[in-house]
């Protein structure tokens, strides 16, 4: 075999590919004893293109300022982010075409690139098919979730979602997760008021039922005065019996209902969710406490009120919490806010000192998802 | 700009089965976004046609946000990030100077989780979005895999009348904030032999030194004619349907290792071996016999500048000619066609190019002994 010619063109060959990946890069023949080449700088007559890459270098580091509205100072005509993606750049008797040509790379010579990035694509997707990245909104969203229906489902609204479970059996029978969803948010608004207990109760169903109001009322005053079904008042047994007396009197789900056994069940359940947001303390009964499941866990929540007679000041009220994960427990009156917050599940406590007997006080208990609104109690001392 | 949005619901309502609302929102938006552009853009102020820029603005919204649409959620997001994977793959290095296609892979995907996050952001602010509004009927996903596409590909301007994608300078923060050595690549396994120490010295410090002392012009004609160069060896290598050479020299031209090359293309070390020697055949050919007068010319070795050589070595070179090939060189300097030239030799056109190519490669081993 004609071995000289072999190397011969293994030389050349290397030659060639070293300047063509990166035809700025001066070798000297220290560098590449077995490859001289014509570069070398006592020579000097074969000289190699400006690499644009190389000479890039200083503006592609991102010496710009990260902020955004500094690189947004640096935008010029919003025209420009997409004449590339547009190829409109004909269109434009400016220089948009030849600055495109300017911002050229060596990867950037757009056969080169077009084809290197066909290449990778190819290979990329077969990879990123076995592991679909998650969008940043998904990563606590189950997997049949993450198929998007053409509706967007007017409920049940994702921020409250996440207190959904502990609604999900307060009546013996299924109510959609929808009308619960409503029911949270309106009971939510209507403890925070003043108003009796009967109204409290009109006023939060009513905005489902906004034509008769009339019949709302009757009904709302026919089941006042049937036991709550939580009633801290009646024996474990009695309400499992109050339960199935319950689930006997009602249809099979709330679909299957009348508009007014709809109305019964709303006006039940959202008694129970207005019951279910009041914690109620005295000096007979000290505490109070509460257990919401949520679709992170158990929340547990206790009002404590310990009013020591010798002392002539107001005892504070106090509100602890556990989180199932970490989160934040905020009270607030008009002169006093108290705020504890931690990063991972466990306990949290705050004080009160400023309230007054009868008086409301919102307690807003947070998890730490930024997609879920916090849940708002409602702390009184009688 | 009340045409821009009745033709971007119109479309929404006839080519999605998202209700109403939702193809309203989104028509909004696009809207919006439309005439902003075409409010803010002196070109598009400037050219005197707004309403067809808006139209063109809004249907390349739109053709964006069918195509995810069509796809859906999962093959929708598969699309997107290996999309912007492709763009952003050579930007994203591992923090050893020695790259492999597996530690690439893994920083691409916390790359693009933390991009995606950005793009949500700025379409919430963009948009004029509530601060936590997310996507949720398919036709807002797609919405916004379509907008987080072209936030990514954005040409965003840098000083000196240059202009990178978005992403691509996200790309190299990134790298950046990897834990990096100071070292030189050795891509010593590329090429498996001794001879092949391709070293790739990017050296910043020297090259910025020459971008200083090489001329703009010249500098332009140089990316011209290199870009010329690869264009022909391209077309070169696809006219002699050596589609995996192109793909083989298109990742080499990216600076990707010899393992990542063979992750890649999918070959064993043996296979790639073998596609780099067919590479290497058609390489040479190509530089000494298709195209030898561009490549000679972009290196300054045409017969002009005496092939490269000194007057020495033009001297020892000329001494080792044959009379026929001292007359071959005489009529290519006095740029006679191929054809005439096999005729005054008596020879056919074939044998003429090979007495050509061999005289080349004389040219070629006299410089590289001599510096050895």
């Amino acid at each position: 075999m004609n071995s000289d010619n072999e190397q011969n063109s293994d030389i050349l060959y290397q030659q060639l590919l070293q300047w063509l990946q990166n035809p700025e890069t001066e070798v000297t023949a220290t560098d590449r004893p077995a490859t001289s080449n014509l570069a070398s700088s006592n020579r000097g007559q074969i000289r190699n293109p400006v690499d644009p890459v190389e000479s890039m270098i200083e503006w592609q580091t991102p010496e710009f300022s990260e902020t955004q509205s500094n690189f947004d100072a640096q935008l010029e005509d919003p025209l420009t982010w997409e004449l590339e993606d547009l190829d409109l750049d004909h269109d434009l008797n400016e220089s948009a075409s030849a600055q495109s040509s300017q911002s050229f790379d060596m990867g950037e010579i757009p056969i080169v690139q077009k084809r290197f990035q066909a290449i990778l694509k190819r290979k990329l997707q077969a990879e990123i098919e076995r592991h679909p990245p998650l969008f940043p909104w998904e990563t606590e969203m189950a997997d049949y979730q993450l198929e998007y229906a053409d509706e967007v489902p007017a409920m049940p609204n994702p921020s409250r979602q996440l207190w959904i479970p502990q609604l999900v059996s307060i009546l013996p029978i299924s109510v959609p997760d929808t009308v619960l969803s409503q029911l949270l948010d309106l009971c939510t608004e209507g403890v925070a008021t003043l108003q009796s207990p009967v109204a409290q109760l009109v006023n939060a169903v009513k905005p489902l039922f906004p034509e008769h109001l009339h019949r709302l009322n009757q009904v709302a005053n026919q089941i006042r005065l049937s036991p709550n079904l939580a009633s801290s008042r009646l024996s474990r047994g009695d309400r499992e019996n109050q339960r199935q007396a319950l689930a006997q009197a009602l249809p099979e789900s709330y679909e299957a209902g009348t508009s007014e056994q709809q109305m019964a069940m709303t006006l039940l359940a959202a008694r129970e969710i207005l019951e279910a947001l009041t914690l109620t303390v005295s000096s007979q009964q000290q505490t109070n406490e509460r257990q919401w499941r949520t679709t992170a866990g158990l929340v547990w929540l206790k009002l404590h009120y310990n009013p020591d007679n010798t002392v002539p000041t107001r005892e504070p009220l106090k509100i602890s919490a556990r989180l199932p994960k970490g989160g934040c427990l905020n009270v607030k009156t008009d002169r006093e806010t108290a705020q504890a917050e931690r990063i991972y599940p466990g306990f949290l406590s705050v004080e009160l000192f400023d309230w007054q007997p009868g008086e409301r006080y919102a307690v807003e208990v947070s998890l730490n998802d930024r997609q879920h609104q916090s849940l708002q109690f409602m702390a009184v001392c009688q | 700009m009340e045409i821009i949005y009745k033709l971007v619901f119109d479309q929404l309502r006839q080519q999605t089965k998202a209700s109403e609302n939702n193809c309203c929102e989104v028509a909004l938006r696009i809207d919006e976004e439309v005439t902003r552009i075409c409010h803010e853009s002196r070109r598009i102020q400037a050219s005197g046609e707004v309403e067809n820029w808006a139209k063109t603005l809004a249907n390349h919204r739109l053709k964006l946000c069918f195509r995810y649409y069509k796809l859906g959620s999962n093959r929708g997001r598969i699309e997107l990030s290996s999309t912007l994977s492709a763009i952003v793959y050579r930007y994203i290095s591992p923090s050893k100077a020695r790259s492999s296609y597996q530690a690439r892979v893994t920083l691409l995907e916390d790359f693009l989780q933390g991009f995606f996050a950005e793009a949500l952001n700025a379409f919430r602010r963009e948009a004029k979005l509530r601060p936590d509004y997310t996507p949720r009927s398919r036709l807002e996903l797609a919405e916004y895999m379509a907008y987080a596409e072209r936030y990514a590909k954005r040409r965003i301007p840098l000083p000196g009348h240059r202009a990178q994608q978005l992403i691509i300078l996200r790309a190299q923060t990134f790298s950046q904030k990897q834990p990096s050595e100071m070292s030189v690549d050795m891509d010593m396994a590329a090429e498996g032999s001794s001879a092949s120490t391709e070293t790739d010295s990017h050296s910043a410090v020297l090259h910025e030194l020459r971008s200083f002392m090489v001329g703009q012009d010249n500098a332009i004609a140089d990316i011209q004619m290199y870009e010329t160069i690869i264009e022909e060896l391209i077309r070169y290598l696809k006219d002699r349907q050596q589609e995996e050479c192109v793909q083989y020299f298109v990742l080499r031209l990216q600076d990707l290792a010899a393992s990542e090359i063979e992750t890649v293309l999918g070959l064993t070390s043996r296979q790639r071996d073998y596609l780099q020697q067919r590479f290497k055949y058609h390489l040479v050919r190509f530089a000494l016999s298709h195209q030898w007068e561009l490549v000679h010319q972009w290196l300054e070795a045409d017969l002009e500048h005496n092939l490269g050589l000194t007057p020495y070595e033009w001297q020892a070179f000329m001494s080792q000619l044959t009379p026929q090939q001292s007359q071959l060189l005489k009529l290519k300097q006095e740029k006679a066609e191929t054809s005439d030239i096999a005729k005054a030799l008596s020879l056919s056109v074939a044998q003429t190019e090979k007495q050509w190519f061999k005289l080349l490669e004389l040219a070629w081993d006299i410089r590289n002994r001599s510096v050895s």
